[in-house]
């Protein structure tokens, strides 16, 4: 693409978005009020005020920022809720999530045996798993390549089931304790101690360095985005009268 | 039911089925109450005492005519079946009627003048008349009061097309019956004691109410408890309790009002802002120590305006409480402490499976996208707290679910209005949250506490207008350009180094100006008033910038005459560091001083003064102060003698003690505190950055900007908080768990900073040794055998 074949394609997106004026979808004009100032003696002056050109819409779906966080969102969207969606459609009354309400049926019924550390270790490794929770991204990896052990990796499930792990040997290394001479668990809290809070500092770490670089991330993308904002403002600008500021001193 | 055996029956059956009944019925009616008369030819008998009120009919005569002040009881008879509005189905109400409508868009009876959507009662309720052409009035399940004017009574439905409704409400009257069986309130704390002490049927006179008592042993949580704080933003206790009244807040009443507490005279800190109340409730300290003082503000060092309410610097409040050295819940309970989303947080996860990245996956598929998050805040919230109630590793959980307070904001009547269906909304919440604890046989061990980090002014007898305090005073008399949450607002023409700061939000606004001169570029040192009084402009004169601030606006100085039209109410600045002064008018002022006693414990001494000039000769006033002590009979009742108790300094809890019925409780103490800094001082953590005047609103008033600078959307005013009196700084709080009292409402003043060590008093910790301003509550315990 040359240099004119650009400059034609820029001008006509300008050319688009400037026609959406009419529309007030790309900006809108705030005509702010002249302000009257009366003294203590009655007489009054006149403050008059340039228009504003604003771009940034926090609360339209259409703004820019929005649409970047909808489609980091289309990631986090799970099949249980794209199921869901048509159910509560067709089914009359209010919106009940049929799926999700089996799912947590389920759960709560087998809340309801008795805590022991078989029926922990089984829930513990189901939550690990987050298998409800596989989104519609993740399912569709796991429908083209399921042999590929890289389709079950995810950074969280990773560190819950590391989680798990520790948990479910914490639960054998007490149980095991019932079958030797000496008090408290097989291996001593003393040796287990330190490993684990090794471990769990190690998770926690992770979790805490993966929240806080998605957040940069994302706190980044909408830097540059403020920053369109504001090419765009100036743009407009450069099209529309917005009358002069003068210097109103009294 | 209380009244099943009214006396002779002023009681009348209607309904649109059997015409040949209603003779009969009329005379009945006739009969018992001798003012009965017979209007409408469809009545039917369906079961004795009982009158049907057919829903598809906007009026149905009762056949009974008032005289005025004849008492009226009203009462929906149990096991009616549903009114069909619509013919839907799945829109069951009885008499009561619902909040959670969205059908109509014509006037509805009962407010005609409303939008449909903002409206106090609510929809499809049973409503009445007196007359032909009375004012309709809310009857609800059950009404009981004295007839406004004399003439026919007329039932029926708050519904603008009631034609296509199904069934029929079904209730008993009785009029001028000779007692009126009046609901039974909950009972006080003091009522609570004399009956433990005096039972009912004990030989001898009642005895009089005996004085608060406080256990002398801290009580003890029960063994491996948690602890559920519902934090509802905003929620103003009357309304929450009205509603559960009126029988529209069912999970609410049950495990609140008739299974636990009210702390009724809850204050929260000033001002009453989200951020800065939530950075007391959390941490159970005072702003001098934690050192959230806005939600916005002029960073003075890093030279950058911080919008706290912006997703950029959620994490950032969190991180300077840390740097501070206060503890806030989440460490207080390091490894069984899970939120959804707070007003500020860590990035941190407490338990590893309960964190940021789980709520927002949990938020998006709740929500259906990342843009509906914002409207759908409750839902999402709840249904993470249903996860952070399935885990046993949770053992305190804090749910901030903050619709109502944004449904407040911009529904002209807040919760006097368009809020309640966020409210019941909010009923349903909870109870999902209580059913899975249920389920997951948590329950019996949980002590569950609804807290409001403050009320909300506006929406009842006014609706909030706009001040804007950049076009009114900064622009007006400063000529300055002008940085806040809505983006800079240049005064056109001004150099652009000229530059002010406000933190414009809701009923308190925060001025941050240049050092002695508008034109001194110096933003980074806070004013005091004695710079403050001889402010430079950039024509050479002065000013003084309280006063500007506290009583003018663009059209001049507010009249002096009624202070009650003022957009402000007054003024805060810092005289010293021990010292602030109150600026209402140059007649009405007062300064709060404090100091420390010598348990180290802060006390404060409030001095009402006029034309206070920093120069030490103080003109002390007798009445007319600032905050109306001098003139309010509660006040001078709880401290006697009032000369002696002004010259004399008293602790926090004495303040609040002594204010607690005034229209400004619990403030003397907080508001100084707010200009004070106890905390330490390094460069992980500097001094926080306040403002040099602290502005409240008056009622009716709200700092917002007449202009939206910062987003092409505006959306309507509606009721706000931040103001120093009582509507704003009153918050909710209710608790409930194994050991609480039931049904009982607590007097007793507190404060949103005792909330904190009452968690760890649940959860078996000792208190003392955590060193917080506020003090656990004991009187919400029951009494040990």
């Amino acid at each position: 693409m040359n240099l004119n074949t650009l400059a034609k394609w820029c001008a006509l997106v300008v050319a688009v978005l400037l026609i959406g004026t009419s529309s007030g979808c790309a900006y809108k004009i705030v005509h702010t009020p002249p302000l009257v100032v009366k003294s203590e003696t009655g007489t009054g002056r006149t403050v008059e005020y340039p228009d504003t050109i604003l771009v940034h819409d926090s609360a339209s779906v259409w703004d820019v920022h929005q649409i970047k966080d909808n489609i980091i969102g289309l990631f986090d969207g799970e099949i249980v809720h794209w199921i869901d969606l048509p159910l509560d459609a067709i089914i009359p009354g209010p919106k009940r999530h049929p799926l999700q309400t089996g799912i947590e049926s389920v759960k709560n019924g087998y809340a309801q045996l008795p805590d022991c550390a078989p029926v922990r270790i089984v829930d513990g490794l189901f939550s690990a798993l987050e298998i409800e929770k596989v989104t519609v991204v993740g399912g569709a990896r796991l429908v083209i390549s399921p042999a590929d052990p890289l389709t079950y990796v995810l950074f969280t499930r990773i560190i819950y089931l590391t989680d798990w792990v520790q948990e479910t040997l914490g639960e054998m290394n007490s149980g095991l304790g019932y079958l030797v001479p000496w008090p408290g668990p097989f291996i001593p809290r003393v040796v287990t101690t330190p490993v684990n809070d090794g471990v769990d500092w190690a998770q926690s770490g992770a979790l805490t360095l993966y929240i806080t670089v998605f957040r940069k991330v994302s706190v980044g993308i909408d830097d540059g985005l403020y920053g369109g904002e504001w090419v765009w403002g100036k743009v407009v600008s450069m099209f529309v009268d917005t009358g002069q500021p003068v210097n109103q001193r009294p | 039911m209380a009244n099943r055996n009214l006396p002779l029956i002023n009681v009348i059956i209607v309904s649109r089925r059997v015409l040949a009944a209603a003779a009969m019925v009329s005379a009945l009616a006739l009969v018992g109450s001798g003012c009965a008369t017979a209007h409408h030819p469809s009545f039917q008998a369906l079961a004795p005492g009982t009158l049907a009120v057919p829903a598809n009919q906007a009026w149905t005569s009762t056949g009974i005519r008032l005289e005025h002040g004849h008492k009226l009881l009203v009462e929906e008879v149990e096991d009616a079946p549903p009114v069909l509005i619509k013919d839907d189905t799945w829109q069951r109400v009885g008499a009561r009627g619902t909040y959670l409508f969205d059908v109509e868009d014509k006037p509805y009876p009962l407010e005609p003048d409303r939008l449909h959507n903002d409206r106090r009662y609510p929809g499809y309720c049973l409503i009445g008349r007196i007359g032909d052409s009375g004012t309709p009035f809310f009857v609800g399940s059950n009404f009981q009061g004295i007839a406004p004017d004399s003439g026919p009574l007329w039932l029926g439905i708050n519904d603008p097309a009631p034609q296509h409704n199904t069934g029929e409400f079904r209730v008993r009257i009785a009029v001028h019956y000779p007692e009126p069986p009046l609901p039974v309130p909950p009972k006080t704390e003091v009522q609570t004691q004399a009956a433990a002490k005096h039972p009912p049927d004990a030989p001898g006179s009642p005895p009089p109410p005996l004085p608060v008592a406080k256990p002398s042993e801290p009580p003890r949580g029960v063994p491996d408890a948690n602890v559920v704080i519902i934090f509802v933003d905003g929620l103003r206790p009357d309304v929450v309790t009205e509603m559960a009244e009126w029988g529209h807040m069912p999970y609410f009443n049950d495990l609140f009002m008739e299974n636990g507490v009210w702390v009724r005279n809850s204050f929260t800190v000033q001002p009453s802002l989200t951020l800065t109340s939530f950075a007391s409730m959390i941490t159970g300290d005072y702003s001098n120590r934690h050192g959230v003082k806005m939600q916005a503000y002029y960073d003075r060092r890093a030279d950058e305006y911080i919008n706290g309410l912006s997703t950029r610097y959620f994490p950032r409040f969190a991180a300077e409480v840390k740097a501070r050295q206060v503890n806030a819940i989440y460490d207080y309970f390091p490894d069984s402490f899970a939120a959804a989303a707070m007003p500020f947080e860590p990035l941190r996860p407490n338990i590893l499976q309960m964190n940021l990245t789980e709520w927002l996956h949990r938020a998006v598929n709740e929500a259906g996208y990342v843009s509906n998050i914002k409207d759908k805040m409750d839902e999402v919230q709840t249904r993470f707290a249903v996860d952070l109630a399935s885990s046993p590793k949770v053992k305190v959980m804090l749910v901030w679910l903050p619709s109502n307070d944004v449904a407040s904001e911009h529904t002209p009547h807040g919760q006097f209005g368009g809020a309640r269906s966020t409210i019941a909304r909010m009923d349903a919440d909870l109870g999902k949250i209580v059913e899975r604890l249920k389920n997951r046989h948590r329950f019996e061990k949980t002590y569950f506490i609804l807290v409001s980090d403050h009320g909300h002014s506006g929406g009842h007898e006014v609706v909030n207008k706009r001040f804007d305090v950049k076009r009114e005073v900064f622009h007006a008399y400063l000529q300055m350009n002008v940085m806040s949450m809505w983006q800079r607002f240049n005064f056109p023409g001004a150099p652009i180094g000229r530059l002010g700061a406000v933190s414009d939000c809701d009923g308190a606004v925060g001025i941050f100006l240049p050092f002695g001169h508008v034109d001194s570029g110096d933003l980074s040192t806070p004013t005091t008033y004695n710079e403050l009084s001889r402010y430079g402009l950039a024509d050479g004169s002065h000013v003084d910038a309280v006063e500007l601030f506290a009583e003018f606006s663009a059209a001049g100085r507010w009249p002096q005459d009624d202070l009650r039209r003022r957009p402000v109410d007054f003024a805060v600045t810092s005289v010293d560091p021990d010292t602030v002064l109150l600026y209402q008018t140059a007649e009405r002022q007062a300064l709060i001083h404090s100091r420390r006693n010598a348990a180290g414990v802060f006390e404060f001494r409030y001095e009402p003064v006029r034309h206070y000039a920093g120069d030490g000769a103080l003109k002390p006033i007798t009445t007319g102060d600032p905050l109306g002590y001098l003139d309010n009979e509660d006040f001078k009742k709880e401290v006697g003698d009032v000369a002696w108790w002004m010259e004399n300094y008293h602790t926090g809890p004495e303040w609040l003690q002594a204010t607690v019925k005034t229209n400004y409780p619990a403030s003397v103490d907080t508001l100084n505190l707010y200009f004070r800094w106890d905390g330490p001082t390094n460069d992980q953590s500097p001094r926080p950055p306040q403002p040099d005047i602290l502005l409240f609103a008056n009622r009716g008033w709200v700092f917002e900007p007449k202009d939206n600078l910062a987003s092409r959307s505006e959306l309507e005013l509606g009721s706000r908080h931040g103001m120093a009196f009582r509507e704003a700084t009153n918050n909710s709080l209710f608790v409930s768990g194994p050991g609480i009292k039931k049904g009982t409402v607590i007097e007793t003043p507190h404060r949103i900073v005792d909330i904190m060590p009452t968690v760890l008093e649940m959860m078996g910790r000792d208190t003392a040794s955590a060193g917080m301003d506020g003090h656990p509550m004991r009187e919400i315990w029951e009494e040990k055998p």
